[in-house]
């Protein structure tokens, strides 16, 4: 038997493959619009202007404290309620009602949250003595956030911020359980599932899935601690020993 | 009784309020609402005896990975970075199918005969070995597997919590004669628990949102219902009920969950008041 | 150093080898105290006096040397494997005669004062909990404690942990109690109260061996001062001798630079 027929590891680690992407894109389009947010959550949550400050600070803790599972089917339901009277007349309901546009959309939603308390946390630990020093050198609110605050704050947040993608990356395995399937537009679990269907053989391939979420997970956190170690090159000895591989117990 | 009470409660409301609110009553207390909310207590069940199991878990990683015998440190070690390196969905799908077909696999060498066994083209092999499982079952297997994730977490979090506790308190206690026996549960397991809180809160936290999972493993929990009751309803004869209401109900589990997590942090916060009375520990 | 054993010693320590790696912290440092001596270690930081110190209790198991205390002994041979069964019975059995007070008080903190006090007499010494208490409430009072019995230590300051540890060691009825630099943690200020309390210990006769850097209560108390210097006794005799007349070079610099 050949090892490329049904049924054996390497034909699913090849089935896997192309699915594996789909987990990958719906955690890499969810970050570039999850970080800003996440960092205007964690601005607005320290805020003076005090709705602003309850504002984010309600959104925060409602994100954190309920599943993610759960925001998919409310969201989803959402888009759904608005589309007959919304969408449809607009002409663009094939875009908000995909699974590509809205699984990162909730995961955007739900990612901003958990990140703006890894940022606010690390905006309050930023140093208050080199804050006065900018002050006492005749520095301006946005100068001081710009020289000193934010790369103070990202680097003490960059560890548990790795933390928070290899997580949202283990999120979008929810996506498919909650939004339609269109066409081959399958990811790992989908089609692990359908795998399974096949054969019954449970063992295999859903632990080649698991490899796969295994090996993208240790790769980020592999290139976010090159990142890391030039961030705190300048630090010598002051340095905080590297990063560590945690995933999330404390999210 | 409970009918009674209901048809009580909707008659007041009606006469105080009026019709609208009469009716608004009458409809939240019809029988699937009724199911819905009776659906909580899969949840509770899986949250409590979840975390009953994640405990054990955590206690019997943690110590492996204390271990002086290196083998069993290496089984805490890839135990707990598997867990974590993987989706908590894709264990909470794995673990009842594997036991499920384990079962079934033994059976199957039990009431299959051979010629099926080895010309078996699906599974179960033969319809002897299948093994139905009911809302009870899978319940047990999906405690089970949120103990087995969860507990992962929980044996970091014990494992560090241990080191945590200050060396010199435990030198003391030796010092003064307490057995190795004593030193450990008297004083480094007592203390333990005080540092492990914030950690098991989080924990806590994990698992009480990963039980909106329930469904995937077929039990009618409350976001089955909640798709259920919501579904767009027509009648033949009556026409439309209502629209597509689903929204509704998953806000208020979005809520609900959101009321779980205030509740869980209140008493998370009296708890590590009580254990760590008279003891100065930064508040995290 | 004296080579002969005085046979009323309370506490025998002999030949006491340990080293951490390749670093050789105590080369053969032998002690002999008598019933009621208070005995002074000093020493510069590094020399292995705190080292010494807990090899005496076995919280570093010496690499080779014996610890004999009345009629219980461990004795341990260069080469060994780490204590046996018996020896191991024997070290708890030194350990509870021998009380030991921490430079950084180590109160247990999940205890309060004076349950921090009777837990050792309760499950250690088999005592009655009344009994236990009873005599805690004594201790307490004698080191000045006695209203805060239900405080908890972080409601403490420094010198009063440090004076409910020692209440906490005498709880066990000591035959020798252990002294590891017990006020180099403590503000200056709070350095008398725990020093008096240990001055009206060695007035009632108790055996105590000090390490400390407080060279006043080093001359003043003890009867009998030694200096170790590189993991080995350099200078041993009465006070007046140690600061008065040192013979070692190395004593008398140490003296100049801490004097």
């Amino acid at each position: 038997m050949s090892v490329f027929t049904d049924g054996t590891l390497i034909d699913t680690v090849r089935q896997l493959g192309r699915p594996a992407l789909f987990n990958i894109y719906f955690a890499l389009a969810s970050i570039p619009l999850g970080f800003p947010f996440a960092l205007l959550l964690a601005l607005g949550r320290s805020s003076r202007i005090t709705p602003l400050a309850w504002l984010s600070r309600s959104y925060i803790y409602a994100f954190r404290g309920s599943p993610l599972f759960i925001q998919f089917f409310m969201v989803y339901s959402v888009m759904l309620a608005f589309n007959l009277s919304t969408w449809k007349p607009m002409g663009i309901d094939h875009i908000v009602l995909h699974p590509l546009f809205l699984g990162p959309l909730v995961l955007v939603l739900n990612t901003a949250a958990y990140g703006a308390e890894i940022l606010s946390g690390a905006l309050h630990a930023v140093p208050k003595g080199q804050i006065e020093a900018a002050r006492a050198v005749g520095m301006s609110r946005l100068q001081i956030f710009r020289s000193v605050t934010w790369p103070n704050a990202i680097r003490i947040a960059w560890p548990a911020y790795t933390n928070e993608v290899v997580f949202l990356f283990h999120a979008t395995a929810l996506v498919y359980f909650t939004l339609p399937v269109i066409n081959e537009q399958k990811d790992l679990m989908n089609k692990a599932g359908e795998l399974f269907e096949r054969d019954y053989n449970a063992v295999l391939h859903y632990s080649v899935a698991a490899g796969y979420f295994l090996v993208i997970s240790a790769l980020v956190f592999w290139a976010a601690g090159l990142v890391y170690k030039r961030m705190i090159r300048h630090l010598g000895n002051d340095a905080p020993s590297r990063m560590r591989f945690k995933p999330n117990y404390l999210r | 009784m409970l009918d009674a009470l209901i048809v009580w409660a909707t008659e007041w409301v009606t006469g105080t309020f009026g019709d609208t609110w009469g009716d608004r009553l009458a409809y939240l207390t019809n029988g699937k609402h009724l199911a819905w909310y009776a659906s909580v207590r899969f949840t509770l069940i899986a949250a409590f005896a979840g975390a009953a199991v994640a405990v054990l878990c955590g206690l019997l990683g943690a110590a492996a990975l204390r271990s002086r015998i290196a083998p069993l440190r290496w089984v805490g070690k890839v135990y707990t970075t598997i867990v974590r390196g993987v989706p908590d969905v894709l264990f909470f799908l794995f673990f009842p199918l594997a036991f499920e077909q384990s079962v079934e696999w033994f059976m199957a060498q039990r009431s299959c005969d051979a010629a099926t066994l080895a010309n078996a083209t699906s599974w179960p092999p033969c319809a002897a070995a299948q093994w139905y499982l009911g809302t009870g079952e899978y319940l047990a297997l999906a405690c089970v597997s949120l103990g087995i994730v969860y507990g992962a977490f929980a044996a970091n979090v014990i494992n560090g919590a241990m080191t945590a506790v200050p060396r010199g308190q435990l030198e003391a206690a030796k010092a003064y004669g307490f057995s190795s026996r004593q030193v450990f549960w008297r004083f480094q397991v007592r203390q333990m628990w005080i540092y492990a809180l914030p950690g098991l809160s989080n924990v806590w936290m994990l698992l009480l949102k990963a039980t909106s999972l329930l469904s995937l493993l077929q039990i009618q929990d409350m976001v089955v219902w909640a798709n259920r009751i919501g579904a767009p309803n027509y009648i033949a004869r009556v026409g439309a009920v209502h629209g597509d209401w689903r929204w509704r109900y998953y806000i208020a589990l979005f809520v609900f969950y959101i009321l779980l997590t205030m509740i869980s942090e209140y008493i998370f916060r009296r708890l590590r008041e009580r254990a760590s009375r008279g003891m100065a520990l930064s508040s995290t | 150093m004296s080579a002969s054993i005085p046979t009323h010693a309370a506490l025998s320590v002999t030949d006491i080898h340990k080293s951490f790696g390749d670093t050789k912290v105590l080369k053969g440092v032998s002690l002999h105290a008598g019933e009621g001596e208070v005995i002074s270690i000093i020493g510069s930081s590094g020399s292995g006096k705190s080292t010494f110190l807990r090899c005496i209790n076995f919280l570093e198991t010496p690499d080779q040397g014996s610890v004999r205390l009345g009629e219980h002994e461990v004795t341990l041979k260069s080469g060994h494997r780490g204590l046996n069964a018996a020896a191991r019975r024997e070290v708890q059995a030194l350990r509870r005669r021998l009380g030991m007070v921490f430079q950084s008080f180590n109160l247990w903190a999940h205890l309060s004062v004076i349950d921090n006090v009777t837990e050792g007499p309760i499950r250690v010494l088999g005592k009655s909990r009344d009994e236990a208490r009873e005599h805690a409430q004594r201790l307490l009072d004698q080191v000045g404690l006695a209203n805060r019995a239900d405080a908890y230590p972080s409601a403490l300051s420094g010198g009063q942990q440090q004076r409910v540890a020692i209440a906490r060691a005498l709880a066990m009825e000591p035959r020798v109690l252990l002294f590891d630099e017990p006020t180099s943690a403590l503000d200056p200020e709070l350095v008398g109260e725990v020093l008096k309390v240990m001055h009206d210990l060695a007035r009632t006769g108790k055996t105590m061996i000090v390490v400390t850097h407080e060279m006043g209560f080093a001359r003043e108390v003890s009867k009998r001062v030694l200096f170790l210097h590189d993991g080995q006794i350099e200078e041993e005799g009465p006070p007046s001798e140690v600061f008065g007349n040192p013979s070692s070079a190395r004593c008398r610099q140490f003296l100049a630079s801490v004097l």
